[in-house]
């Protein structure tokens, strides 16, 4: 579904310039759960930013359904890929529901009703029907989050990007968290993910790349692959 | 006593109508201020910028920040018109040299409340599919006023009583009202405290409405 082809991105300061991605390739496959895991500083989150197009200054190809995803439009580009950030950055002076009905009316062209009743019809999935009219900094993290998640499904996304997702969140949330994400999945949603949580890995784990340095050194697939046979991903594992 | 009472309620009226003309000085300037500086502010915000427009923008506050107020009101009463071969009232060119002054504070203002938002705010704007003027429309400039609001209160309060310099041109503004019947009466004491009173209703007026507005936008 979205392919990436020796993906090769360098941070450049005034310094010069030293590389975070090298020659990535990827794919991430319908209704299916892609983890990119490994250590701070591997460049998941950087990878995750090309695939939104966020960073596009990169070498290399990232297709969904054979075009590139740089020559998507606004439109395009967002009714495609998903993204919710780490820090999950609602909009603090926009309510919940604004903050989930602002690119149905801006960018989508929709009218107020029918994105407020697709905004409702959302975070009522994911229970927060009852904090509509609350702003952000009146809801705990798993809240914000559940709202971050409800911005970018209410665009009906192709895919849904997480980045590092159990971040910000104490110990229920993340199981809250979990069944939420397996439940989007069994209702056929793509998600592709970045973390280094172990524990939550293992709960959600069904494609896994293992990134270090910039490279993806190990790939895992749930319906091919045994994990026996892979070493790194086997060891980060285990280190918990 | 009575004396000094019947001159107040006499003075009154005049100085009124320098209380009027203080007023829609600042609102002018005000006005010229807020649109540039936001302008300015915007374009010279960390994300926008770039090493052309930082040198042309940076200049300018530069300048304007390292004179005096008085300096730039004599220039553009004085001297531009002169250069230029045309004539300003000492109205429109004080109303232009507050404006152009205002204009390089609140620029500054507006650059540090854009700077102050985080990136990630951009990032999640993008990738729900705004285009960059959405962006700026719709997330950025409500939250760069939330968190400007009170420096720029501070700027508009500072520019109220900044007017008081016109004087020197012959603006018949508060100050100078106030002057001409102390010259004329003789009795500093009751009139510049019934000036003070004035310049004072006209500050809180502003941060009242400041302090409405802080509420109304959720801070």
């Amino acid at each position: 579904m979205i392919c990436g082809k020796k993906i090769s991105w360098k941070y450049k300061s005034k310094k010069g310039s030293s590389p975070v991605l090298k020659e990535v390739s990827f794919s991430l496959r319908k209704g299916r759960i892609t983890t990119f895991m490994g250590q701070s500083g591997a460049g998941k989150t950087t990878l995750l930013k090309c695939i939104a197009n966020l960073h596009s200054h990169y070498e290399g190809v990232i297709a969904c359904n054979g075009k590139d995803i740089r020559e998507f439009n606004p439109v395009e580009r967002a009714s495609t890929i998903g993204f919710v950030l780490q820090q999950f950055h609602l909009f603090p002076h926009l309510s919940v529901l604004n903050n989930c009905t602002y690119a149905l009316v801006n960018v989508i062209g929709m009218n107020e009703a029918e994105a407020e009743n697709r905004a409702i019809e959302i975070l009522n999935i994911l229970s927060m029907q009852p904090f509509i009219q609350s702003f952000p900094s009146q809801l705990s993290g798993g809240q914000q989050q559940r709202v971050a998640i409800a911005r970018a499904l209410v665009l009906q996304p192709e895919i849904l990007l997480l980045d590092e997702p159990t971040s910000a969140l104490d110990p229920e949330s993340k199981k809250s968290l979990e069944s939420l994400l397996l439940d989007l999945n069994a209702r056929g949603f793509t998600i592709a993910l970045s973390s280094h949580d172990m524990p939550f890995i293992k709960k959600i784990m069904d494609r896994v790349y293992f990134m270090e340095q910039g490279e993806i050194i190990e790939e895992w697939d749930r319906e091919l692959d045994d994990l026996s046979s892979k070493e790194k991903i086997k060891q980060f594992l285990t280190h918990i | 006593m009575l004396e000094e009472s019947s001159l107040l309620v006499n003075s009154i009226p005049f100085l009124f109508q320098g209380a009027l003309a203080t007023m829609q000085i600042a609102i002018f300037a005000i006005a010229i201020g807020l649109c540039g500086g936001m302008i300015i502010g915007i374009l010279n915000s960390a994300r926008i910028s770039n090493s052309f427009s930082s040198i042309i923008f940076n200049g300018f506050v530069w300048i304007i920040r390292g004179t005096p107020l008085f300096v730039q009101v004599l220039i553009i009463y004085y001297a531009l018109p002169e250069a230029l071969g045309i004539s300003l009232s000492p109205f429109i060119a004080g109303v232009i040299a507050l404006g152009i002054n205002s204009m390089a504070y609140i620029s500054e203002i507006v650059r540090g409340g854009i700077n102050a938002i985080p990136e990630g705010q951009w990032e999640a704007a993008y990738v729900i599919g705004l285009k960059p003027w959405q962006i700026l429309r719709g997330i950025i400039i409500p939250q760069m006023v939330r968190i400007t609001l009170p420096s720029l209160t501070n700027e508009l309060t500072a520019l109220i009583k900044e007017t008081s310099i016109l004087m020197m041109i012959g603006v018949a503004e508060l100050t100078k009202v106030s002057k001409d019947i102390v010259a004329r009466e003789l009795d500093p004491m009751t009139i510049y405290l019934a000036a003070a009173g004035f310049y004072l209703v006209m500050t809180s007026a502003v941060s009242l409405f400041a302090q409405h507005t802080q509420k109304k936008v959720h801070i």
